[in-house]
């Protein structure tokens, strides 16, 4: 029927559309292949951030608590209203809106706006954080697009600025988390140091969303709970701490450690001036900060730890015990001050012009004579003096997994000033170091530990967390009669006639000793002398001396000791009167 | 040409005789095909019958009246009316472009009442049908003279020029490769093609900034570089491969698909449908379907190669080459591997006149078996 040429063009022909179909067939299998089974886990992962939005939950953070378990620092719930700006089209309407229905001041607003500016369209900008209920219902109930509602955590610092530098605070990091745009990480201090055990882990809502970015439902899968992070338990007592800060807060700048001498607990810890982080998320948080940040008294600044400052006349205890140990002098032996020494080619300046005639070892001690310890450091030499001061714990550090920052300061010797300072070192380094002048620099922490280990006796070490475990000091070595001798001394500072004699306490018999010290922060030059040095008045602020006490108390069985240095104070006793404060409240 | 086979008239043939010369291994394949339509359809909405899978059901069941009633009714009714069905379809074609309803910028569309019918649908399989009426009854000198393809290639031509300025490239396409191929497979010089061929690369740049409208243009440029813009012209591919690839092997599971269940997908009920199925059932179901249609193709081709009278043979070969570049395009063009042009995946994506075409189509290919062993006459007596 077919004829017979036409039939064998079809069969001739139709092997090109068998190749053909074969081949393209082949290309689709290939395909398939291709994209199903070698390029799989690129496809599915891409489909994996195509369908799914992770939402972090921020798990509650850690408390910083106080020795008796109440909150320093503290994570509390709030409602956070944000926008992001690219989500409208409209961005000044929406800015209305809110303003009307938040009733935003001002600043508020112009806060925002900033933050506007300065970010990214897709980041978050927080409206606020604390708003009734009733607002946040009617913003919410008018669903505009751009305007954010969640439930997150913020962070509340109960001291505030008493001990903010040792706390320290949180803060968004560098790097913001895209998913958890109010994220928190510790920025300083024990937030910082401490943040993995403060924060806790996140968890994870993962929603299922569709093309339009519409959440149609949740994966249960995926879901993981947040972990609570644990609480940090320090040795501050907030009462303590608070009387500390604001014994400090009356003079510009200064710093103070309270120890307990029998668990070396630090009972307080302050530093001025200081910041308030509860005011870093107000409206006026920017210029808050930059304010901070061009203060020449150093407001983040840890003083305690970070601050060095020449001990001054509280270096005459650690002397005066190296000189009774390596029996220099008696506890009874006499030295005439006639208010100057002269020693080699030098002349050495007692404070009291005048001088204070025949001393002993407690009569140097209570008026803090000057000529007295040149000459005994004199006879015990410097080394003699630096294995003391290193005994009682001075040029070394405590903090160094707890704080950052923390500088263990100078004591010299010979090799130290060969290497340093490039000279031999000469009778008259010895004799300034018998007044802790020179080159010596301790921390207020130091010498606070210094106080607890002469009046104990004891290998005292300071800490800053909790333990209801009681350490177990080791003796010192030193003679306790040498320390009684030394004690003694330190008694009669604050009795009639002594240094610190104004800043005496006697709660129900209990007293305080101590020792004073004024620390130059320049050199008086020979030609000033005469024409009549300077009174503190006539100082630049910044060029007067630092005011220092150590103290302990009470006198006849010591339980505290404390250090408390006042900068440029011009004299020592603002830093007594802030010490006699701190230990009535711990006595009553 | 030997004949051993019993030869009755067409006209006598009973009913009881038309059916053991039904082609059960065209038929069976076609129905599976259709059943996996309605498992995919019933994923495609949510797991519910509702609103693809029933209002598919009822189309492949009204559909399959007419695939019996065209499989068993008398081929020379066919030969008389091939003509007519070509040009009842082309003026549709020619209404549609003037007065029919655009979708998505593709294809267009004539609402008749509650039916909207795709004219372009019909003139694939009527230009099938015209073309095997108009060459079964040519001997070889006369298909190796050049005048007579004159009037096939006006058959092509006209619907051709309407459907792409619909605009709707993929069906244009379709028509001219299946004229091709027919033109090929009758015998056509080998010449021709090459000048054709040198012609249309002369005339392409005309059609790219003369008749090609933007968002054709946009598809072309997105194809050949998807990644320029993976939110605009290329979201629909990017996310069509991202669901396809993420499929793997197995597939993520029945109405589990992740991209296609969350409507990241657009279109996977019609066009895309082939990648839902990919997502679903992954490597192992996607390769089934393409196997399922390869056998049916090649039935196609035997069922072709055994017909006794050439208007069966050229209706099986041209329906044939229809139904293999209609799912190669498709499964191209949602693999990536060409544009995005707008062609429904045979016999699986949801909608009546793509379903209704290739039923009658299929319809027609088994009335050319049950008569393969007929002869037949230009004037169809």
């Amino acid at each position: 029927m077919i004829d017979t040429e036409v039939a064998r063009t079809f069969d001739r022909r139709s092997a090109l559309f068998l190749t053909g179909g074969a081949i393209l067939t082949s290309v689709l299998v290939l395909r398939m292949l291709q994209m199903q089974v070698f390029e799989y886990k690129e496809y599915t992962r891409k489909s994996e951030n195509n369908s799914f939005r992770i939402q972090i939950t921020m798990p509650k953070r850690g408390s910083i608590l106080s020795e008796s378990g109440s909150p320093i620092s503290r994570d509390t719930s709030v409602y956070r209203i944000y926008i992001i700006p690219e989500e409208t089209t409209d961005l000044q309407s929406l800015m209305n809106t809110i303003i009307k229905d938040l009733k935003l001041r001002q600043k508020t607003v112009d806060r925002i706006w900033r933050n506007i500016k300065k970010q990214q369209p897709f980041q978050p900008v927080l409206i606020s954080e604390s708003f009734s209920w009733d607002t946040l219902a009617k913003l919410a109930a008018k669903n505009i697009p751009g305007i954010h509602i969640s439930t997150g955590f913020s962070r509340i610092y109960e001291l505030g600025p008493a001990g903010a530098q040792i706390f320290g605070y949180v803060g968004i990091p560098k790097k913001a988390l895209p998913n958890a745009p109010f994220f928190t990480t510790g920025i300083t201090g024990l937030e910082k140091r401490f943040n993995s055990n403060l924060s806790g882990k996140s968890g994870q809502t993962v929603l299922v969303t569709n093309a339009v970015g519409r959440i149609t439902g949740e994966d249960k899968t995926q879901f993981i709970q947040p972990q609570y992070g644990s609480d940090i338990k320090t040795t501050i007592k907030e009462n303590v701490q608070k009387v500390l800060y604001d014994a400090l807060a009356l003079n510009r700048a200064g710093c103070g450690v309270v120890l307990d001498i029998e668990t070396g607990d630090i009972l307080a810890m302050a530093s001025t001036p200081s910041f308030d982080p509860n005011n870093f998320k107000t409206d006026d948080g920017e210029e808050y900060v930059s304010s901070l940040l061009n203060d020449i008294a150093k407001p983040f600044m840890n003083k305690t730890i970070e601050g060095l400052y020449p001990p001054g006349s509280t270096f005459k205890i650690v002397v005066a015990l190296a000189a009774l140990e390596s029996g220099a002098i008696t506890p009874n032996e006499k030295i005439f001050c006639p208010g100057y020494w002269e020693y080699g080619n030098h002349k050495y300046h007692c404070w009291e012009k005048d001088g204070h005639g025949w001393v002993d070892l407690a009569g140097a001690l209570k008026h803090s004579c000057d000529i007295y310890f040149y000459q005994v450091a004199l006879r015990i030499g410097i080394d003699a003096i630096k294995s003391m001061a290193l005994k009682l714990g001075l040029n070394q550090k405590y903090m160094d997994d707890v704080l950052i920052n923390e500088m263990p300061g100078i004591m010299p010797d010979r090799r130290w000033k060969e290497k340093n300072i490039g000279s031999y070192w000469v009778h008259g380094d010895t004799i300034i170091s018998g007044i802790g002048q020179g080159f010596i620099l301790t921390n207020c922490l130091q010498l606070a530990v210094m106080m607890a280990r002469v009046a104990s006796n004891k290998n005292v070490v300071p800490r800053l967390i909790y333990s209801n475990k009681k350490p177990n000091f080791k003796k010192l070595g030193i003679q306790q009669k040498n320390i009684q001798y030394v004690l003694n001394g330190l008694e009669q500072v604050t009795q009639k006639g002594g240094t610190a004699a104004s800043s005496a306490i006697n709660i129900n018999g209990k007293k305080m000793g101590g020792k004073t010290g004024t620390s130059q922060v320049r050199n008086i030059s020979k030609t000033e002398r005469q024409r009549g040095v300077l009174t503190t008045e006539q100082l630049k602020w910044n060029l007067r001396n630092h005011g220092l006490f150590v103290g302990y108390a009470p006198t006849n069985s010591p339980k505290y000791a404390v250090c408390v240095i006042m900068e440029h104070a011009g004299g020592s006793s603002p830093a007594a009167h802030a010490s006699a404060t701190i230990l009535k409240e711990l006595l009553k | 040409m030997v004949s051993t086979t019993r030869v009755s008239n067409a006209n006598m043939m009973s009913f009881n005789e038309k059916l053991s010369r039904f082609s059960w291994p065209l038929f069976i394949p076609m129905c599976i095909i259709l059943i996996l339509s309605l498992v995919v359809l019933f994923s495609a909405g949510g797991g519910s019958w509702f609103p693809f899978a029933m209002s598919q059901l009822l189309k492949i069941i009204v559909c399959m009246f007419i695939f019996f009633a065209v499989a068993f009714s008398n081929i020379k009714f066919w030969i008389k009316s091939a003509y007519v069905w070509y040009i009842i379809a082309l003026i549709m074609v020619i209404l549609v472009t003037f007065i029919g309803n655009v979708g998505m910028g593709a294809q267009r569309w004539l609402s008749i009442g509650f039916l909207n019918i795709q004219p372009s649908e019909f003139i694939k399989i009527t230009l099938v049908l015209a073309l095997a009426r108009y060459f079964a009854w040519k001997n070889s000198v006369e298909l190796s003279q050049f005048k007579n393809y004159f009037v096939p290639i006006l058959m092509l031509m006209i619907p051709f020029v309407f459907i792409f300025l619909q605009p709707d490239l993929g069906t244009g396409i379709s028509l001219a490769l299946i004229t091709i191929g027919m033109f090929y497979i009758v015998g056509a010089n080998k010449k021709w093609f090459l000048i054709a061929f040198i012609l249309a690369l002369l005339a392409a740049p005309a059609v790219w900034y003369g008749a090609m409208h933007n968002y054709q243009r946009d598809r072309i440029i997105t194809f050949l570089n998807p990644e320029l813009d993976s939110r605009g012209a290329g979201y629909q591919i990017n996310q069509a491969k991202i669901a396809f690839g993420s499929g793997g092997v197995l597939g993520k599971g029945y109405m589990s698909g992740t991209q296609s269940q969350q409507s990241f997908l657009p279109e996977k009920q019609t066009d895309f449908i082939f990648t839902m199925l990919g997502e679903e059932f992954g490597f192992l179901g996607a390769f089934m379907l393409l196997m399922i249609y390869t056998f049916i193709v090649i039935i196609l081709f035997w069922a072709a190669k055994k017909c006794r009278n050439r208007f069966g043979q050229l209706i099986c070969f041209g329906f044939m080459l229809n139904f293999f570049i209609y799912y190669f395009i498709n499964i191209s063009m949602v693999l990536g591997l060409l544009p995005t042009v707008g062609v429904p995946l045979p016999l699986m994506s949801f909608g009546g006149s793509s379903l209704m075409s290739l039923l009658f189509g299929f319809g027609l290919c088994q009335n050319a078996q049950i008569h393969k062993d007929q002869q037949l006459s230009s004037k169809g007596f």
